[in-house]
């Protein structure tokens, strides 16, 4: 009888796999740091990551706080996406159909650049937005939250 | 109906070029036009019945349609919503869904006021909006049951949030009259009273959703009522009489759960539909469970729906004294006659149990573009309708419907 029996060192190997496939999936995604962002006038000093969540997936306060998002293809929204609302583009996206069309919440007002996000959250209050971690910010603006 | 596909790619053709032109005039962001479309094709693979408008020849009209959504926002507080739908079915109806005002006073509060979609399941709000969802069909037991797709009133929603979690409160109160297929007929309704409770619960990607719904509801059945008014001469079948009235209070309850996370999703939903006049209208248990995992941009997913209907039978009354009376009495014809008008009755009514497994893969080929292709199982039980239509004899009431979809919105 033909029996299959893994030696210590390949139970070893393979239970060593395992573990750097299960702990880099998580690293993979978080390339950059983010800093969510709003201007020191808005009626809010510090938000915790599923309040964050909340705002940009039309939640109650999402209705106090309005959201900014860079486009589609932006690296910088796929990693939000990724680290903090943890949906795909495609589900987050369907997800605001079901919002929308129902008249419950309209999708986050989109900017073309971080420059642009960092200017508008720079001249208006209870609007908060995303940027990278590495971005320099006017005096005005105060962070959030970082991840 | 093809004359309407055509109408329907035209209104497409026409609005794409209208669109762009409208957000160039729109720029002030007070009035916005958006819409959804999809276009559904599907074939059901026997000649022995039909299912949902489908049959064994390619049809698109079941499910094709094109709806518009403009909203104006008249200031901080006030805005207007219109919606149309137009479908590719005829027998369906084309035209405003949804027409209404939202007032939002406070932040956690607002109030919708005019023409609105009848909030009872997860997806009952969105039906018409096949991007919203992963299915082609969500499950017909639930969603396809005799219900009150629309209402006229009012809706007020209050939001409560916490650090961990987002909760709403949505209450509705309307009226709405209109037809339904009830036992395989269009049939006309009144619903005097309707109103609802609806309580949902986020917390990070979880979602609770309980409600419970009611309505006092007049249904048009004109063989109903002409049994009860020659029975009540008799003035001793109060009970058959009673059972014959074609008003009833139904009471809806629906318990949803739905978890999404970047890799896969799974969702469950029970809803029990329960009219207390059931001699026509049936008691129905139905529940899904859904789960799909994520191959971004592809999503594979497996349902499985079961649904169990029941009536009441009339009570034995009137067979019970034309057994003990002479066929000389004056009393039997027409005793015999109602007799054989309530079995009549009992025997039309739809028997609608019904099980599916539903398989289907979503490719979202761009934001808002998505294709999709659903392979739905059906198993009813042998003499009842399943949810057939047109069966002849021999059918097992096993089929199965293939379908394939373009969602988009815009």
């Amino acid at each position: 009888m033909n029996v299959f029996i893994l030696s210590h060192r390949q139970l070893r190997i393979i239970a060593l796999a395992v573990f750097m496939l299960i702990t880099t999936i998580p690293h993979s995604y978080a390339e950059a740091s983010l800093y969510i962002i709003t201007n020191q006038n808005s009626d809010i000093s510090e938000l915790s990551s599923n309040e964050v969540r909340q705002i940009y997936m039309g939640g109650t306060l999402s209705r106090k706080l309005n959201a900014i998002s860079l486009p589609v293809d932006s690296s910088i929204r796929k990693n939000f996406n990724v680290s903090i609302i943890g949906l795909t583009e495609n589900r987050i996206q369907s997800y605001w159909a079901q919002l929308f069309f129902t008249g419950r919440s309209s999708r986050p007002k989109e900017l073309k650049t971080v420059n642009e996000v960092v200017d508008y959250i720079s001249s208006e209050v209870n609007v908060v937005a995303y940027v990278p971690a590495n971005v320099e910010l006017p005096s005005n603006v105060v962070v959030l939250f970082q991840r | 109906m093809k004359h309407r596909l055509c109408s329907i790619y035209g209104s497409i053709i026409a609005l794409s070029t209208g669109m762009m032109y409208s957000k160039i005039a729109l720029a002030d962001d007070r009035v916005q036009v958006s819409g959804f479309t999809r276009i559904v094709a599907g074939y059901l693979n026997t000649d022995d019945a039909e299912f949902r408008g489908y049959k064994d020849d390619i049809q698109f009209s079941p499910n094709s349609l094109l709806g518009l959504q403009v909203n104006a926002q008249a200031n901080e507080h006030i805005s207007l919503t219109a919606q149309g739908i137009l479908r590719a079915d005829s027998d369906k109806d084309s035209g405003l869904e949804w027409f209404y005002a939202t007032l939002q006073p406070e932040d956690n509060l607002s109030f919708k006021v005019g023409k609105l979609r009848t909030p009872f399941f997860m997806h009952s709000d969105v039906l018409d909006v096949g991007y919203a969802y992963h299915w082609i069909s969500p499950p017909p037991q639930m969603y396809n049951a005799f219900l009150f797709p629309t209402f006229e009133g009012v809706n007020a929603t209050y939001g409560h949030f916490g650090e961990h979690y987002d909760v709403s409160f949505e209450a509705y109160l309307g009226q709405h009259s209109g037809d339904i297929d009830l036992n395989n007929t269009r049939t006309q309704y009144d619903v005097e009273v309707l109103g609802g409770f609806i309580t949902e619960v986020k917390r990070e990607n979880l979602t609770f959703r309980a409600s419970i719904h009611q309505g006092d509801v007049d249904v048009s059945l004109p063989q109903l009522e002409s049994l009860a008014a020659a029975l009540k001469n008799y003035s001793m079948f109060n009970k058959t009489v009673d059972a014959l009235s074609s008003q009833s209070q139904i009471d809806v309850m629906q318990f949803g759960v739905r978890y999404d996370n970047l890799n896969y999703f799974t969702a469950a939903e029970w809803v029990k539909i329960k009219p207390n006049q059931k001699t026509f209208l049936p008691e129905i248990d139905t529940y899904y469970l859904t789960g799909g995992y994520v191959f971004d941009p592809v999503t594979v997913h497996v349902t499985y729906a079961k649904s169990k209907l029941r009536y009441s039978d009339f009570p034995s009354e009137v067979s019970d004294t034309l057994t003990n009376l002479p066929t000389s009495s004056p009393l039997y014809p027409g005793l015999s006659q109602a007799a054989y008008g309530l079995s009549t009755i009992e025997n039309s009514r739809s028997s609608d149990s019904l099980n599916s497994w539903t398989i289907g893969a979503r490719w979202d080929v761009k934001p808002r573009l998505a294709l999709k292709a659903d392979i739905t199982f059906l198993h009813g039980n042998d003499g009842e309708t399943a949810m057939f239509e047109s069966i002849k004899d021999g059918f097992d009431r096993e089929s199965q419907l293939y379908q394939v979809a373009m969602e988009w919105v815009f």
